[in-house]
């Protein structure tokens, strides 16, 4: 049973509220999308966020940039310590009652998609997803760690991976059915 | 004939080109057939994992979704808990996440103080605390009706207003310091680090005990919903509002 006393937090107001709410929902997008796991999402998030509020202002020229990298290396922290795995939604069970047709397909669908995500290597899963999330390639750089002119073949072969994987899971699906 | 490489025609679909090379391959794919086709089938594998993402944030929490409140954003400060179970693991992840940051507080359960006129010093709790941005509020849930704030290093000239709300959590709001907050059971701690501030606490009605101090010395006493200013001192202004 959990005991927590005396719950304490630190709240924003205003301006930076409505900033901090905007970074916080992207924080929980990008580590929900990298993991799978809505908890260690919110534990990132929050310990991000706590990090910006203590960090001198001056010394973080892009907030955005910033609270990405941050997030990357907490997931990668979190995923070798603890040996993090996606989670993947299961695919409907032959005894479970029947489904609608299209919710069944959905979760499959979803259940393919992580399966393929987490076939490609921890730097792929990033960088894939830091793409998708609007981010340039320096940046991309810049957060996971690489050079900025090597992020456009990095790119392409985590994308001809997740192909590869995402087509695999398809065919192995098709063939179940 | 040259062909651009895979990785420039990401390049390229990514809006990530130099002005020369952006045109180059422009007049290079009008030409050439086979990299208008991989073109197009990247533009399909690019589609295809946006499709495949967009479908992963189907499956976040509804919570996520909900407006927050415009006008405040909470970030709660970490506490150790005792957990049995399965909870453990997510509590070990959490705390992991936690030390490995300078600003993260781990804060341990301390006894609650046997009442206002007892003000003992209290006992080493071995709590870190969370610095802050100037004009952050830390708002503390009181523990049986009770709460200590407790000011450390506070200037000549620091000011104290102790106000009353009807919410149920106690607050502290500093105008211009950067403070650190820690917390234990039943208390808050605040270090101004060797500033002045005007310190705003704000307790609910319904609190049952509480105190204000500065380090050892008690600024205030609240006793069901009123507060009483204690012996006057000459470095830190009370008011009482």
């Amino acid at each position: 049973m959990a005991q927590g006393h005396g719950s304490a937090t630190i709240v924003a107001a205003g301006t930076s509220a409505r900033e901090l709410d905007t970074w916080r929902r992207e924080i929980l997008r990008y580590v929900h999308r990298l993991t799978g796991d809505a908890d260690v999402a919110e534990d990132v998030a929050q310990e991000a966020l706590l990090r910006l509020v203590a960090a001198d202002a001056g010394t973080v020229r892009n907030v955005r940039a910033w609270l990405y990298r941050v997030a990357t290396n907490l997931v990668r922290d979190s995923a070798r310590r603890l040996e993090l795995r996606q989670r993947t939604v299961p695919p409907a069970d032959a005894d479970e009652p029947a489904r609608p047709d299209q919710e069944l397909e959905r979760r499959e669908t979803i259940a393919r998609v992580r399966e393929a995500l987490s076939a490609l290597p921890q730097r792929d899963r990033e960088l894939l997803i830091l793409r998708e999330s609007g981010f340039r390639y320096h940046e991309i750089a810049d957060v996971i760690g690489v050079q900025p002119q090597s992020v456009s073949m990095l790119a392409m072969r985590a994308l001809e991976r997740f192909r590869a994987a995402y087509g695999a899971e398809e065919q192995h699906e098709s063939s179940r059915q | 004939m040259n062909h651009p490489g895979s990785d420039t025609l990401l390049a390229h679909v990514d809006g990530e080109l130099d002005p020369a090379a952006e045109r180059n391959v422009l007049q290079h794919v009008r030409g050439c057939d086979e990299c208008r086709s991989r073109l197009s089938q990247l533009h399909a594998t690019s589609h295809s994992f946006a499709g495949a993402v967009a479908r992963l944030d189907e499956t976040e929490p509804v919570a996520w979704q909900a407006a927050s409140a415009a006008e405040t954003v909470v970030l709660r400060l970490p506490q150790k808990r005792v957990l049995v179970g399965p909870q453990l693991i997510r509590w070990a992840a959490g705390f992991v996440l936690l030390t490995s940051a300078a600003a993260a507080a781990v804060v341990l359960g301390i006894p609650r103080f046997g009442g206002p006129d007892d003000i003992a010093a209290p006992a080493s709790t071995g709590e870190t605390t969370v610095p802050a941005a100037a004009g952050a509020i830390v708002a503390v849930a009181p523990v049986d009706g009770s709460l200590d704030v407790v000011l450390t290093a506070a200037a000549t000239g620091t000011h104290v207003i102790v106000t009353f709300h009807d919410g149920a959590d106690a607050r502290v709001e500093l105008s211009s310091t950067a403070p650190h907050f820690g917390t234990g059971t039943g208390r808050v701690t605040v270090d101004l680090r060797g500033a002045a501030d005007t310190l705003i606490v704000t307790y609910p009605r319904a609190i049952r005990t509480g105190t204000v101090r500065l380090d050892q010395r008690a600024l205030a006493v609240i006793r069901n919903g009123a507060v009483t200013a204690t012996a006057p001192t000459t470095d830190v202004t009370v008011t009482i509002r």
